[in-house]
C-alpha cells in the first residue's frame, strides 16, 4: 500500500518533470519579440547593408534587425533564398527597397511599422501609406438603460491599438479622423462606430442574444462556453436573484434540464429542495456534491444574493476531476467578487407566504352524518341517535356541541418573509474588495414556527506583485429555525385527523380536550419550542502566482466550522373537559428539555498547477493538476433533564438531576487526492480533454482505500471548419461532443469496513439495583472487502446555435452504478445485523433538451427558454433482495418504488364480491377490489406488485422574459411528467384509526353513487387500508413556478440623488399548478399521512438599488 | 526560468509527498474499540454480561417484549392494526415484525452469550476465578433462557451455541427436545456458580436458575426434572411467598 502509494507519486512527479522539460524546449520556439516605438517613413530612416551580395531572406533580416519595421508577406510568393544585388553599404530604407524592387517584381509598401511585401507589377515600386491626424476622443459607453459599464474593450477596426472603459464607462483614446471603433464586451454585441470628426461619443451596447461567448465555471478552473466538451448546465445570476426562496437549492428547480428538485417540506428552514442530477444514482445517498468557492458546503447556507453563478456538472468527463464524490453530480457555486470603484447595492423583497393546497375537513353535523353510515355500513347501530344529532344541529356551536374547524383554530392564513442584502464593493488596480451582508426572515403558518438568516461574506482579492495574487474570503452566517417541540409534522397530522365534533378552545378560553390529549394548538402554541441553531464560517485563503503567462500555480487553505446547538423544551399543556373546569389531560408528564451541542471542523488544503499554452496558432494546450487532502472531526455532546418546576427557566440546571441524561461522541474522515486535467484544443476545430482523479480515503480498510477515477471526452465544433464557412448566417455554432467516465461514491458511512464493539445506550445498558450499568455488545458484522462504488456515464451531446438566437443543447447519457453497498441478507441466527457488500447495480439513462431564444423587436428585448429532460431509472440487480413495505428496491423497478396490491376500482354488487378472491375482513360494494395476481383464490404478500415510481420521470421548465424601456417581466412554468404519489392513514383514508373525513370524501361509494371516487365508509375495516394502488395517485404537475415584473428608473432621473440604478419589482412564486393529484394537497407532498408543513406560495415587491 | 519552473516543480513534489503519510488516513471510531480486542479486561466481561441483561428489555408493541403475551390474551387488546393483530387474523408472513423481532432478538442475546463463552477464556486467569464464573454462568444462563423461549414459541430451531461466521451461517434446525436439553444441562450446570441471593438485584441468582429449571421443565412435561428444582428452591428458604 505504502509502496504503491510511493510509486504512483514518483510517477506523477515524473510525468510533471517531464512536461516541464516539454513545456519549457516548445516555448522558445514560440517566443516573439514585438518592439514599439513611432512610426518613421522609410525615405527617413538609414541603414546599413553589410555584404553586397545576399539573399532576399538575409535581407529583409537586416532591416527588421535595424528599424522598427516588420515585413509582412506571404511565403508562397517569396522565395527567401533569391539572391540580391546591392550597389551601396548605407541609404534610407526606401533606396534599398526600390533596389531590390528593380531586380525582384516586387513591390513594397509601407503601412505604419508594417511593410506589405507583394508580386504585383502594377503597384507602384515603394509606397508610403502616411497616417491621418490623430484626435483625441472621449465617450462613455453604457447599457440600453443608460447604466454605464465598465470594462468595455474598445479597439480601433483593423488594430490592436484600444483602451477600456472605467467604473464609469468613460473612455479617452487618440484615434485617426475618420476611423472606426469597436466595442465590445462579454454579454454585449460587438458594436461599431464611425468617428467622423466628433470628439465625445456616447454608446449604446445591446445585450448580446447569444451566450456562446460565455465563460463557464468547471472542476478547479473555467471554460468557454464553446469549448466544453462534457455536459455543465450554466446558471447565471440573473435566474437566480430576486426569487423569493429561503433556501437556495430551490433557485435550481427547473431552470437545467436533468436537474431534477423537489420540495417536500414548505416549513420555514426545511423548505430548500432534494436535488437530483441525472436520476437517482445510488441506494445510498443521492445527493451531488455541492462546492461553494471550492469548498464542500451545503448549498442552502449561501445567501442567492451572493452568488455569481452556478454550474451543474452532470457527466462523467465534467465530474471525473471532483472523483469520489462526484457520482450524483457536482453543482459549483461561484460568489461573487470586488470589481473596480466603489459601489453600494441594495437588494431586498417583502411578502407574504400562503399554503399551495389545504384539504378541507368536514364540519361537526357532517362528521357525524358521516360517521352513521360507517357505522351501519358494517351492520352496526349509528354512533350518534337522531336525538342527539336534532340537539346537536340546535345547540351548536357551543362548548356542548362544538363545531371546530382545526385547520383554522391553529393555523393562519398567511406568513410573512422578507429579505435585505446589502453589499459594498471597492476596489482599485490593486485590491479588490466585497462586503455583503444578507438577511432573511421567514414566518410560519403555524404558531412558533420561523426561519431566521444572516450571512456576512467578504470576498477580497489584493495583487500583491503583477504576479502574485492573494484572495481571502470570510463566510460567516447564523441561521435560527424554530418549530413547537413536538415538530411540525405533528401539528399538521393533528389538525387533519381531529373530528370537529371535539373542542378546540372552550369559551372561558382554555384548551378543550382535543383528542385523548393531543391538542395541535396547544402543542404549538403553548408545548415548548425546538430551536436549531447554527454558526457556520469558511475562511478561504488562496495565493496564486503566475510563473508566466501560461504557467500559474495556486495554494489554497480553507477551513470549515459548523457548530450548530439543538434545544428542545417540552412543556406541559393542560386541556379541559367541556364543562370548562375538570382538567382531564396534562400532556407531556414531565415537562423536559433536551439540548445538543455540535462542533464540525473541517481542513481542505489544495495546491494547483495551470499551463494554458497556445503553440502556431493552432495547438492549445491546457493542464490543471493538483493536490488535496481534507478532513473532518464532527463531536458532539448532549444533555437532557426533566421536571423543570419553573418552566420559565429553560436551562438545564433548572431541572431536576433525578433521570438526567448526557451523551456524546466524536467521528472524523479524511481524504487525500491527486486530480489532473489535460485539454487539447486544435484550431479551436477539435477538442479533447482528459481528467484523472486518484482519491484515498479513511473510510475503506488499507487495501481498498485508493480509487481512480478517469474521464475522457471529445467535441468537435463542425461550424468552424471551412466547409461550414458558407452557412454563416443560420448556423452560427455546431458542435458534437462525446464523453465517458467513471466516478465513485463516497457517502457510505464514516467506517463501514469494520465492526465495533457498542459501548453504553439503550441497545446495551441495564438496570441493575435501579442503577444503570453500562453494557457492551458486538452488534453488526464486518466486512473488510468494502471498496468504492463506481459510477460509469457515457454522454452524447450537440450544441448549436442558429441565427446567433437560438442556442440548443442535445445531450443523451447512461450511468451505471455498480457495487452498490447493500446489506445483503444473511441469516437471523448470526444475531448480528447484515454487513454491507458491494452487490447492487443502478441504471439511469435520459435524455436532455435545453433551447434558448433570444432576440429584439426595436427595443423590446425577448427570450424564451425550455428544457425538458427524461430520466429511466431501473435497479439492475439486488442480488435477489426482495423488502417488503410501502416502498421497495426490487430488480427491474426504479429506486423507491411503491409495491403494494393492484386495485381493481370498486366491488359494484355482493355478486361481485363472492365471486372475487377472498380479501381483508368485512367485505362489501363499495370496497376496493385487489388483484389476485397468483389466482389463488386469496389476497394475501402474494398478489403484491410494484405499482408505482415517486421518481418523476420527466422534468421541464418554460421561461418567457423580455423587458421594453425600463419595464421587464419574466414567467417562469415548471414541472414533472410521470410522478407518481402516495399518501395513507389520515391524510387520505377516511375514518382512519377513528380520525375524521375530508370533504373529498363525500364523493364515496353508496348505493346511488356507484361511479364514486372514494369507497364506501366503513368504520374500523381495514380492507380498504391496504398498501395498493388504490392511494396512489398521479403526482405529475405544471406549475407557474414564478412571475417578476418590475420596472427600472431611467438614469437621468436619478442622477441627482447618486443613484445608478434603482429597480422596483413585482415577484410571486408557485402561484398556481395544475395536477391530477389529491384536493387539497401539494403534488410534491412527500410519502406520508398527511402530516408535514404544505409548500407554500409567495408573494412579494421588491427592490434593486445601486449607487 | 528553467531554474524557477523546476524549482517550483520539486516544491510541488514536496507538497504531495505527505500522501505517502497513511496514518492521516487511518481513522478509527473514536468511541468504541474494535471487536478484535475486546475482552481485555474486567471491566470489559462485565461489560458484555450487561450487553447480554439489556436484551431482556427488549420492546416491542410498545411494551418488554414478556408483557406483550398478554396482548394477545384475555387480559389485553392492541386495537392498532399491529403486526400482532396480523398474527391474530392469519395474515402474518416470515417479515411479520412480531414474530421476526422475537427471533432476531433472541439469537442477538445469544450471539452476546456466545462472543463471551469464545471470546473470554484468557480472562479467566487475569480475574478473580469466582467473579469470572459468576459472570460467565450469568451469561450462560440468559442463552438457556432465551433458547427456552425460542423453543417454545418456535419448536424446532437452529441451536447456535459459538460465533458463527457468513460461511457457517446456515445451520439447520435442531429438534425441540434436544433445544431443551441444552437449556436444563446448561442451567443445571451454571446453578453452582451462582449465588443464592445478589447483592445486586436484577442479576441471576441460584433461585432464578431453579425457578427457570422448574418452569422450563413443566413446560416441556419434564415432571420430575420440574420437580425436583422446585423442591430445590424450596427447600433452600431463600424465598418466601407474600402471606
Amino acid at each position: 500500500m505504502q509502496l504503491n502509494l510511493q510509486k504512483t507519486i514518483y510517477m506523477l512527479s515524473k510525468y510533471f518533470l517531464y512536461g516541464f522539460i516539454v513545456q519549457f524546449l516548445a516555448i522558445n520556439f514560440g517566443l516573439a519579440t514585438t518592439v514599439a516605438g513611432q512610426y518613421k517613413p522609410i525615405d527617413k530612416v538609414w541603414v546599413k547593408m553589410e555584404k553586397e551580395s545576399l539573399s532576399l531572406h538575409q535581407f529583409f533580416k537586416l532591416i527588421e534587425k535595424q528599424t522598427s519595421y516588420s515585413f509582412l508577406y506571404d511565403q508562397k510568393d517569396i522565395n527567401g533564398s533569391d539572391q540580391i544585388q546591392l550597389l551601396t553599404a548605407t541609404g534610407t530604407v526606401e533606396s534599398f527597397l526600390i533596389a531590390v524592387s528593380k531586380q525582384s517584381n516586387l513591390r513594397f509598401r509601407q503601412v505604419n511599422n508594417s511593410i506589405d511585401v507583394k508580386i504585383n507589377p502594377s503597384l507602384p515600386r515603394v509606397s508610403i501609406v502616411t497616417e491621418n491626424q490623430e484626435i483625441p476622443i472621449k465617450g462613455k459607453v453604457v447599457d440600453q438603460l443608460g447604466v454605464p459599464i465598465p470594462g468595455v474593450t474598445i479597439v480601433l477596426k483593423g488594430t490592436t491599438v484600444g483602451t477600456i472603459s472605467d467604473v464609469e464607462g468613460n473612455f479617452s483614446l487618440d484615434v485617426p479622423e475618420n476611423s472606426t471603433l469597436v466595442f465590445s464586451f462579454i454579454g454585449y454585441e460587438d458594436q461599431s462606430l464611425e468617428i467622423g470628426n466628433q470628439s465625445t461619443v456616447t454608446v449604446t451596447l445591446l445585450e448580446s442574444l447569444s451566450d456562446l461567448e460565455e465563460v463557464v465555471v468547471v472542476g478547479y478552473g473555467t471554460q468557454r462556453k464553446v469549448n466544453l466538451t462534457g455536459a455543465v448546465s450554466a446558471i447565471p445570476s440573473e435566474d437566480i436573484k430576486n426569487q423569493p426562496v429561503g433556501q437556495s437549492s430551490m433557485v435550481l428547480q427547473g431552470v437545467a434540464p436533468g436537474v431534477t428538485v423537489t420540495q417536500r417540506s414548505g416549513q420555514p428552514g426545511s423548505d430548500g429542495g432534494n436535488i437530483r442530477i441525472r436520476g437517482v444514482g445510488t441506494l445510498g445517498d443521492s445527493n451531488p456534491l455541492i462546492m461553494v468557492d471550492g469548498v464542500e458546503t451545503n448549498m442552502n447556507n449561501v445567501d442567492p444574493n451572493e452568488i455569481e453563478s452556478i454550474s451543474v456538472l452532470k457527466d462523467a468527463a465534467s465530474a471525473a476531476i471532483y472523483g469520489s464524490r462526484a457520482a450524483n453530480g457536482v453543482v459549483l457555486i461561484t460568489t461573487k467578487r470586488g470589481k473596480e470603484g466603489v459601489s453600494v447595492n441594495y437588494n431586498m423583497y417583502a411578502g407574504i407566504q400562503v399554503p399551495t393546497r389545504l384539504p378541507e375537513i368536514v364540519g361537526a353535523m357532517d362528521h357525524m352524518l358521516l360517521a352513521n353510515e360507517a357505522f351501519t355500513n358494517i351492520g352496526n347501530d349509528p354512533q350518534y341517535s337522531d336525538d342527539f344529532l336534532s340537539r346537536y344541529a340546535a345547540g351548536m356551536p357551543s362548548d356542548q356541541f362544538p363545531d371546530t374547524d382545526w385547520q383554522a383554530l391553529t393555523m393562519s392564513n398567511s406568513a410573512f418573509m422578507q429579505s435585505h442584502n446589502v453589499s459594498v464593493n471597492a476596489g482599485s488596480e490593486k485590491s479588490k474588495i466585497l462586503g455583503s451582508f444578507s438577511y432573511l426572515n421567514q414566518g410560519g403558518i403555524i404558531p412558533n414556527t420561523s426561519f431566521n438568516r444572516f450571512n456576512i461574506r467578504l470576498n477580497s482579492d489584493i495583487k500583491i506583485t503583477d504576479r502574485l495574487n492573494f484572495s481571502s474570503d470570510i463566510f460567516l452566517r447564523r441561521a435560527e429555525q424554530i418549530e413547537p417541540s413536538n415538530g411540525t409534522g405533528y401539528v399538521f397530522h393533528w389538525m387533519r385527523r381531529i373530528p370537529a365534533n371535539e373542542v378546540g378552545i372552550l369559551s372561558n378560553g382554555r384548551y378543550g380536550e382535543g383528542w385523548n390529549g393531543d391538542h395541535p394548538l396547544a402543542r404549538a402554541k403553548d408545548g415548548g419550542l425546538t430551536t436549531m441553531e447554527s454558526l457556520d464560517a469558511i475562511l478561504n485563503f488562496r495565493l496564486k502566482y503566475d510563473l508566466t503567462d501560461w504557467l500559474s500555480v495556486e495554494g489554497m487553505y480553507a477551513p470549515k466550522l459548523w457548530n450548530p446547538h439543538n434545544k428542545s423544551f417540552a412543556n406541559i399543556t393542560q386541556t379541559y373537559a367541556r364543562d370548562g373546569e375538570t382538567p382531564t389531560f396534562f400532556v407531556p408528564q414531565r415537562n423536559s428539555l433536551s439540548e445538543r451541542y455540535t462542533r464540525e471542523w473541517y481542513n481542505n488544503v489544495r495546491f494547483l498547477l495551470n499551463i494554458e499554452k497556445t503553440f502556431n496558432n493552432l495547438h492549445t494546450i491546457g493542464f490543471t493538476g493538483g493536490y488535496q487532502q481534507e478532513d473532518q472531526t464532527n463531536s458532539w455532546i448532549s444533555a437532557y433533564r426533566q421536571v423543570f418546576p419553573l418552566p420559565d427557566y429553560q436551562q438545564i440546571n433548572a431541572g431536576n438531576r433525578l433521570n438526567e441524561q448526557t451523551g456524546g461522541s466524536a467521528t472524523h474522515w479524511a481524504l487525500r487526492s491527486l486530480f489532473g486535467r489535460v485539454t487539447y484544443n486544435y484550431d479551436e476545430r477539435y477538442l479533447l480533454e482528459a481528467n484523472l482523479r486518484r482519491d484515498a480515503s479513511s473510510r475503506f480498510a488499507e487495501g481498498n482505500r485508493i480509487g481512480v477515477f478517469p474521464s475522457f471526452s471529445a467535441a468537435w465544433r463542425i461550424s468552424e471548419e471551412s466547409f461550414m464557412k458558407n452557412s454563416t448566417g443560420i448556423i452560427d455554432q455546431l458542435k458534437i461532443r462525446a464523453s465517458w467516465g467513471r466516478l465513485g461514491n463516497q457517502n457510505i458511512g464514516l467506517y463501514p469496513y469494520a465492526a465495533f464493539i457498542s459501548l453504553g445506550g439503550s441497545g446495551q445498558d441495564y438496570s441493575f439495583d435501579n442503577v444503570i450499568s453500562p453494557g457492551a455488545a458486538l452488534n453488526s458484522m464486518a466486512n473488510q472487502d468494502i471498496k468504492w462504488e463506481v459510477t460509469e456515464s457515457t454522454d452524447f451531446g450537440i450544441d448549436f446555435n442558429l441565427w446567433g438566437k437560438l442556442d440548443v443543447t442535445m445531450d443523451y447519457y447512461i450511468r451505471k452504478t455498480k457495487d452498490i453497498l447493500l446489506p445483503l441478507n444473511i441469516p437471523l441466527t448470526t444475531g448480528l445485523s447484515a454487513p454491507y457488500q458491494n452487490a447492487g447495480i443502478v441504471n439511469n439513462k435520459g435524455y436532455e433538451l435545453m433551447l434558448n431564444y433570444r432576440n429584439r423587436i426595436g427595443a423590446f428585448n425577448y427570450g424564451v427558454m425550455v428544457n425538458f429532460s427524461d430520466v429511466q431509472n431501473e435497479i439492475i440487480d439486488m442480488k435477489g433482495i426482495e423488502n417488503t413495505g410501502l416502498t421497495v428496491n426490487r430488480e427491474g423497478h426504479p429506486i423507491g418504488s411503491f409495491f403494494g396490491y393492484v386495485a381493481e376500482g370498486l366491488f359494484q354488487s355482493q355478486e361481485e364480491v363472492d365471486n372475487h378472491a377472498t380479501q381483508f375482513g368485512n367485505v362489501a360494494p363499495g370496497d376496493i377490489k385487489y388483484k389476485d395476481i397468483d389466482g389463488d383464490g386469496m389476497i394475501n404478500d402474494r398478489d403484491l406488485a410494484v405499482i408505482g415510481s415517486p421518481i418523476p420521470r420527466y422534468t421541464y421548465g418554460l421561461r418567457l422574459n423580455g423587458d421594453y424601456n425600463g419595464f421587464d417581466f419574466s414567467v417562469f412554468f415548471q414541472g414533472v411528467g410521470k410522478a407518481d404519489g402516495y399518501l395513507f392513514g389520515q391524510g387520505i383514508m377516511p375514518f382512519y384509526l377513528g380520525g375524521t373525513v375530508q370533504e373529498q370524501h363525500k364523493d364515496r361509494w353508496t348505493p346511488d353513487n356507484t361511479d364514486a371516487r372514494y369507497p364506501r365508509l366503513a368504520w374500523n375495516q381495514t380492507n380498504n387500508q391496504q398498501n395498493s394502488s388504490f392511494w396512489m395517485s398521479d403526482a405529475s404537475y405544471l406549475r407557474l413556478q414564478s412571475v417578476q415584473l418590475g420596472y427600472t428608473f431611467p438614469s437621468p432621473l436619478l442622477e441627482k440623488w447618486k443613484v445608478k440604478n434603482l429597480r422596483v419589482y413585482l415577484s410571486g412564486r408557485n402561484l398556481f399548478t395544475i395536477t391530477n393529484f389529491y384536493e387539497g394537497y401539494d403534488p410534491e407532498a412527500p410519502v406520508s399521512d398527511g402530516g408535514w408543513y404544505p409548500q407554500m406560495s409567495t408573494y412579494t415587491m421588491g427592490l434593486n438599488l445601486n449607487f | 526560468m528553467k531554474n524557477t519552473i523546476i524549482y517550483i516543480a520539486v516544491l510541488f513534489v514536496l507538497l504531495i509527498a505527505p500522501a505517502c503519510d497513511d496514518q492521516y488516513l487511518d481513522r478509527l471510531p473514536l468511541d468504541s474499540p474494535s471487536s478484535e480486542t475486546f475482552f481485555a479486561n474486567e471491566t470489559e466481561l462485565e461489560m458484555a454480561v450487561t450487553g447480554v441483561y439489556n436484551r431482556l428489555m427488549y420492546k416491542t408493541q410498545g411494551a418488554v417484549w414478556f408483557l406483550t403475551f398478554d396482548f394477545a390474551s384475555d387480559d389485553g387488546w392492541d386495537r392498532n392494526g399491529s403486526a400482532l393483530q396480523a398474527l391474530g387474523r392469519g395474515e402474518q408472513n416470515a417479515d411479520n415484525g412480531y414474530t421476526n423481532g422475537f427471533w432476531s432478538n433472541f439469537y442477538r442475546a445469544i450471539n452476546r452469550v456466545n462472543a463471551i463463552t469464545s471470546g473470554s477464556e484468557d480472562l479467566r486467569t487475569k480475574m478473580d476465578p469466582e467473579k469470572y464464573n459468576r459472570l460467565v454462568s450469568e451469561a450462560r444462563f440468559l442463552r438457556a433462557y432465551f433458547y427456552a423461549y425460542l423453543a417454545q414459541l418456535y419448536g424446532d430451531v437452529p441451536l447456535v451455541t459459538s460465533i458463527l461466521s457468513l460461511e457457517e451461517a446456515q445451520v439447520p434446525r435442531t429438534p425441540k427436545s434436544e433445544v431443551i436439553d441444552f437449556v436444563l444441562s446448561e442451567m443445571n450446570e451454571v446453578k453452582e456458580y451462582l449465588p443464592m441471593s445478589s447483592t445486586q438485584k436484577g442479576r441471576v441468582t441460584k433461585g432464578a436458575v431453579l425457578a427457570m429449571i422448574s418452569r422450563v421443565a413443566l413446560w416441556n412435561e419434564r415432571w420430575d426434572e420440574s420437580k425436583a428444582a422446585a423442591l430445590e428452591l424450596m427447600e433452600s428458604e431463600a424465598y418466601t411467598i407474600r402471606p
